[in-house]
């Protein structure tokens, strides 16, 4: 069954633009300049039941648009979406409990009271019973590892500690479905990896669907199979993250090993591969030879130049 | 119901949070009473009378304006359109609890707060000033007055959506939001009875939402307004004229909410 379908969505902004210097300054006084940006153009997806799906994209690609426009916060310029089987930007109440929305750049938990009380009052906004409450809360502030700081002020937590508390808030009703915008954003790589292991260990045992947006790539290798590249408010590629380089890289690498242990490497078009590892064996001082891959960053890098 | 306590109940724990901030409002509190108690001193400390409002009389008046403040405008709905550019409007919006009761429920555990502080300022006011107080028996009386009070919160409550919600649409909130408060202070009576003004212009002011937010209740409390039926009619016009004009911003504020980030 489809948890999200999206047709033709499109979000436009109006954006004040400001002349430079104090003379432009004054002169936006009484004649300012406004224009639209398309930030998401004509899109369209359907997202299933228990999918992990990736929205990749660089800055401005229109990726947290979308997020927004799927949660129930922005009110589309055009197109039609529907999640669970709502009209997102009603925010009806049912639609409401079964979503989570968490952005990695903004915090959604009380900023001067300790952690706990968010949690608490997300019990009684959506009204989970005392016990079942407890048993989630328990397992979550286990595996996130946040025991120690839930009657810290969350002004005074790190960032990882507050993410992860964000986490919790987010989860603790147990939405049918997660978005989560940038959860990494800002954090060092071990609790990069701390959060995508809890992530991933998430989607195993629970059914919702996931849907994710992030610019960093390991994000995406790790949690995701299937993503979404857009870029400038369109989509470029929807599949299976493995068929991304099949489709986008014209180029395969090999490495070529001497008797040295020095390491060269040749980026060699797909349709050559078997000839140049062919030319390059004739050599006698080649003990060993590996046809890898291109690196999907570059492979995404160059969806994004070529566009 | 569970949602509406817990929320009255973290709102009160925030406002405790800043103790330094907690301190100076009431501070402040204590000068809003103190700057017209001087001025009337200064004019009518001597005797006599201006505008049939003796010294005692006018002390009365602001004792009571000092006390009603605190109950009608005591808000968290003031920071509506912060919340709003700051994009975090986006926590509530995002949790299923209807958004106005939202907003209501903070403002209701602001003016608890500021009652609770009153029961020290105000015996602290009168052992130091001694103004005049007027004790309501009639019980007709103070029926009105609960009427009155009640529909001046709403009316106060749907002002401070129309005006945050300003927000949706520019980030200029400030200038609007000072322009409120400066005719706030003068259409509300809070600084002299209204019934000072000469009749044309007690008429406009009596056109405006304003008077029914200080001026009407503290003379229905004082049980001194003839028009008084009339009043609360105009008071019930404003809620649901408010009311209704606040939705429907609202709903046409929401379409264009960009939940920009901090």
């Amino acid at each position: 069954m489809h948890t999200i379908i999206a047709k033709n969505l499109r979000k436009v902004y109006d954006v004040q633009k400001k002349r430079p210097g104090l003379i432009g300054s004054i002169r936006d006084l009484y004649s300012p300049i406004n224009e639209q940006k398309e930030a998401v153009k004509d899109v369209s997806f359907v997202i299933d039941e228990g999918e992990l799906v990736g929205f990749i994209g660089p800055n401005g690609a229109g990726k947290t648009t979308t997020l927004k426009m799927l949660s129930g916060l922005l009110y589309p310029s055009g197109g039609q979406v529907r999640v669970l089987e709502h009209e997102p930007w009603k925010r009806d109440d049912a639609f409401l409990r079964q979503i989570s929305l968490v952005m990695g750049q903004k915090n959604q938990l009380w900023w001067d009271l300790p952690a706990i009380e968010s949690f608490n009052l997300a019990r009684d906004i959506y009204e989970i019973p005392s016990s079942k409450y407890k048993k989630t809360l328990d397992e979550l502030v286990d595996i996130l590892e946040i025991k120690d700081v839930l009657n810290v002020q969350v002004r005074k937590l790190s960032l990882g500690q507050r993410m992860k508390a964000e986490l919790v808030a987010a989860l603790i009703h147990s939405p049918k479905i997660l978005f989560l915008d940038e959860p990494t954003i800002g954090l060092d790589v071990v609790m990069q990896q701390s959060m995508r292991q809890f992530l991933k260990h998430y989607n195993e045992n629970n059914d919702g669907s996931i849907i994710l947006t992030s610019h960093y790539m390991d994000d995406v290798k790790e949690l995701c199979k299937r993503v979404i590249i857009i870029d400038q408010g369109e989509i470029l590629y929807d599949g299976l993250l493995s068929d991304v380089i099949a489709k986008f890289s014209k180029h395969k690498i090999i490495e070529v090993i001497s008797a040295t242990g020095q390491i060269k490497t040749h980026k060699v078009l797909r349709a050559g591969v078997a000839a140049k590892a062919a030319e390059l064996l004739k050599d006698q001082a080649v003990v060993d030879i590996n046809i890898k891959e291109v690196e999907i960053e570059d492979v995404i890098r160059q969806v994004f130049t070529s566009k | 119901m569970n949602k509406y306590l817990s929320l009255f109940s973290i709102t009160l724990q925030e406002i405790f949070t800043y103790r330094l901030n907690m301190v100076m409002w009431r501070v402040r509190q204590i000068f809003v009473f103190l700057i017209p108690f001087f001025i009337w001193k200064s004019v009518l400390g001597g005797g006599g009378e201006v505008y049939g409002y003796s010294f005692s009389a006018i002390m009365t008046y602001l004792f009571g304006t000092t006390v009603l403040r605190s109950l009608v405008m005591g808000s968290r709905t003031i920071d509506l359109g912060w919340m709003i550019n700051s994009g975090t409007l986006t926590i509530p919006l995002m949790r299923p609890i209807k958004i106005f009761n939202f907003f209501f429920v903070r403002d209701l555990a602001d003016k608890i707060f500021n009652l609770g502080f009153m029961f020290i300022e105000l015996p602290l006011i009168y052992f130091i000033f001694h103004p005049p107080v007027f004790l309501q028996t009639d019980l007709l009386a103070l029926l009105l007055t609960a009427c009155s009070v009640l529909l001046a919160v709403l009316i106060y409550f749907y002002i401070n959506i129309i005006f945050g919600s300003l927000a949706f649409w520019t980030r200029d909130i400030w200038a609007p939001r000072f322009l409120l408060m400066v005719i706030m202070e003068f259409a509300t009576g809070a600084m002299f009875p209204l019934d000072m003004l000469p009749p044309i212009w007690q008429k406009i002011v009596l056109m405006t939402p304003f008077p029914y937010l200080l001026y009407v209740p503290l003379k229905a409390y004082l049980g001194t307004d003839p028009n008084i039926s009339t009043h609360l009619l105009f008071s019930l016009f404003w809620v649901t004229t408010l009311g209704l004009v606040a939705s429907l911003i609202w709903k046409k504020g929401l379409t264009s909410y960009e939940a920009e980030g901090r």
